[in-house]
């Protein structure tokens, strides 16, 4: 996305070798690392999970491109594989594959393709998918299994599988503290199949950002808000909120930053909206996860809500040069 | 003849929610469940065709610059004795439609046929143009809430239709499945009316 | 000006025409809407709480006015009776609590000088939080307390278990409790003697 001048050449001109497809492969390549984690933490069950998402997925897509009579050779671009790769990593390992059909057709047929495809939509498909999930069956997506390998430390044995941010909401945060921050970001903690493994998600998103399928700008805004906003709180009280580190590696937060929030079609388009919205998705996570009572979607209802926002961030642009004085303003609002 | 058009357009050339998109808010609102749906559109059925009739009779007497006002008055009366009356004979179905039987008052339904049809057409043809209508408005109602029932709670009007395995999906009986089924629907029917 | 003159008319016929139609409805649903609303409102609350009865809780209610000056007001005492002997009484007391007003039935035994339960009648108060006051583990803890005690949650000094999240409202349960345990201990016994 660097751009070196303003000059644009007569053609012809080469071409980058950047595309959709492109950008969709390297996407699951990058998730590679966290499945890899996922499956040796949760076993087969993940391996089979993720099956049924992919498949299902590239089927609803397939439907969909034959209904809305679009070429079916869209499908060759990756874009629905990722999207039920996306979905299946934030669910529980052993969830009924029939939740994972639903889940994966309403992210495809409602969150993508009603809304005109690829590029079209106004929120991240993955996140409505998931929405009509904990809307509909929040016990069966909400009930973690244990993670092999797992030490469970003191009193946290006698309590039932549950994600680390539950634990700080129902029994404070002293019991939450018992985790330590190094195991959670290593994956040993409960949660879905993907989104536990911290380490794998950062070497997963840093690829991203060093191939140049994301921004910078998203993730390392969505970081410094759950540490400034984290922080606050933090400082305010921490016998009562948790500490920033503790929101970075619990739940899904490392997930939304580095696969959710910088969705191409659901962020903005410019630096300082992309920086903004970063820090604007990490306030209203915190908020949510202390205050509210669906702690554990906090950061993807955050994303989900500032889905909304996004064209008004992208309004946040430099001037037009070279207009006449009147119609400048004119053009702005356009 | 022309009686009978003026009924039967409100049955699907002209059904509110879905082809004239009017009463949007008692139609996302009410229809977690058939029965629901249907009392709510035969409460709006009565005041539709009571307003009608009177605003007809009315439509030379009341003078055009208060018209909004009267009309206002005359479908508000109705609308309070249709809650009394659901207050006192069908109650538990007052207690889930709670506050939006008062808001029939604004249902634009009401006003939009008062102020396009009632005002300008006779007695009988508003008697037939407020029946339509208002049967129409019950029958899109009672079928979304059927949609919705089934599917987010297995069974339709009341009774256990699904196996029992099966797992209600939710979604459909909230708020944004309501939003979700009813694009779904509207987008059906323009589909069916293309072809 | 005629214009005017015949808006004015028009208008105040319209509204004078309904208004006549519609206070003759409420007189005639008056009977009817109190009856379901006792029916689907009250009854399941005082069957709850209330010893197996006989009679008709509300031919037998009782208007009864208790407290001075400021806080003079009335109540209405439902009596529970079997076979003519009057076995304990209800009364719906009010307390602020976190959506608005929460109503609480209480009920007493009159024959063990103890509560025979209470159970919420209205309350706007957060879903699955809130609410959850109507649950048995905690509503039943109220049963059986003898008058002679102030109830109070267990984080104020009292031997009350709140409901996780909601010591708001579990406080205005107390509170409504507590309001009817005195309303029963200053005029109990006139209220008694007035049922029977």
């Amino acid at each position: 996305m660097k751009s070196s001048g303003l000059i644009v050449d007569v053609g012809p001109h080469i071409h980058g070798g950047n595309s959709i497809a492109r950008t969709m492969h390297n996407q699951i390549i990058a998730l590679i690392p966290a499945i890899a984690v996922g499956v040796y933490m949760f076993g087969a069950g993940a391996i089979r999970a993720i099956a049924v998402a992919v498949a299902a997925a590239v089927v609803f897509e397939y439907l969909m491109l034959r209904a809305l009579k679009k070429p079916a050779s869209a499908l060759a671009d990756g874009s629905a594989a990722l999207t039920g790769l996306l979905l299946v990593l934030m669910l529980p390992a052993d969830v009924p594959w029939w939740v994972i059909v639903v889940g994966v057709g309403a992210s495809i047929v409602i969150g993508k393709m009603l809304f005109g495809g690829l590029g079209a939509y106004p929120f991240n498909p993955v996140i409505v998918g998931w929405v009509i999930l904990l809307l509909s069956w929040p016990g069966l997506i909400n009930k973690w299994p244990r993670p092999n390998h797992m030490q469970w430390g003191g009193i946290a044995e006698s309590l039932p599988a549950q994600t680390t941010i539950e634990i700080m909401k129902r029994y404070g945060v002293q019991m939450s503290d018992q985790f330590s921050i190094l195991d959670s970001f290593l994956g040993f903690q409960p949660g879905g199949i993907g989104s536990v493994a911290g380490l794998a998600l950062v070497i997963g998103g840093v690829f991203l950002i060093a191939r140049n399928i994301i921004s910078w700008q998203v993730p390392v805004g969505f970081i410094a808000g759950i540490f400034i906003f984290g922080g606050i709180y933090h400082a305010v009280d921490p016998t009562m909120y948790a500490s920033p580190l503790f929101h970075l590696v619990s739940g899904t937060t490392l997930f939304c930053i580095f696969f959710l929030a910088p969705e191409h079609t659901t962020s903005p388009n410019t630096k300082w909206g992309k920086i903004l919205f970063g820090l604007c998705c990490a306030a209203l996570t915190i908020v949510i996860r202390t205050h509210g009572t669906h702690a554990n979607g906090s950061a993807r209802f955050a994303i989900l809500l500032m889905n909304l926002l996004v064209p008004f961030f992208d309004r946040i642009r430099p001037p037009i040069l070279g207009l006449p004085k009147k119609s400048k303003e004119a053009a702005a609002d356009a | 003849m022309r009686f009978y058009q003026e009924f039967i357009k409100g049955l699907w050339k002209e059904i509110p929610p879905f082809k004239l998109v009017l009463g949007l808010c008692p139609t996302l609102a009410v229809t977690a469940a058939a029965a629901n749906g249907f009392y709510m559109g035969m409460a709006t059925t009565f005041v539709l065709v009571c307003s009608n009739v009177l605003i007809s009779m009315l439509r030379k007497v009341i003078p055009s610059k208060v018209r909004i006002a009267a009309y206002i008055l005359v479908i508000a009366s109705f609308v309070v004795i249709v809650e009394m009356m659901m207050k006192a004979y069908v109650f538990p179905f007052y207690q889930i439609l709670g506050i939006f039987i008062p808001l029939i008052v604004v249902n634009c339904i009401i006003l939009g046929r008062a102020e396009a049809f009632a005002a300008k057409n006779g007695v009988l043809y508003s008697f037939a143009d407020g029946l339509g209508i208002g049967i129409g408005f019950t029958i899109a109602l009672t079928f979304l809430g059927a949609i919705r029932e089934l599917f987010g709670v297995g069974s339709i009007w009341g009774f256990a239709v699904m196996p029992a395995t099966y797992m209600p999906f939710e979604f459909m009986i909230k708020a944004p499945g309501a939003f979700v089924c009813l694009g779904v629907i509207l987008g059906l029917m323009s589909l069916v009316g293309k072809k | 000006m005629r214009d005017i003159i015949k808006m004015i008319v028009v208008l105040s016929v319209i509204s004078a025409t309904t208004g006549a139609a519609l206070s003759y409805i409420n007189n005639v649903t008056a009977k009817p809407i109190a009856a379901a609303e006792f029916q689907y409102l009250k009854e399941p609350a005082l069957k709850s709480i209330l010893p197996a009865y006989d009679n008709s809780l509300v031919e037998d209610k009782i208007e009864f006015a208790v407290g001075e000056g400021e806080s003079a007001k009335t109540i209405t005492v439902y009596p529970a009776k079997k076979d003519g002997k009057l076995l304990a009484i209800a009364l719906e007391t009010f307390a602020s609590s976190y959506g608005g007003d929460l109503g609480a039935m209480v009920g007493y035994d009159i024959e063990k000088k103890r509560l025979s339960g209470v159970s919420i009648t209205t309350m706007s108060d957060t879903p699955g939080l809130g609410t959850r006051t109507k649950e048995p583990k905690f509503i039943d803890q109220f049963k059986d307390v003898p008058l002679d005690v102030t109830l109070a949650l267990k984080a104020d000094g009292g031997g009350i278990d709140a409901v996780t999240g909601a010591s708001i409202s579990s406080r205005a349960v107390c509170k409504a409790v507590n309001d009817a345990l005195g309303i029963i201990r200053d005029n109990g016994e006139n209220i008694i003697s007035e049922v029977k």
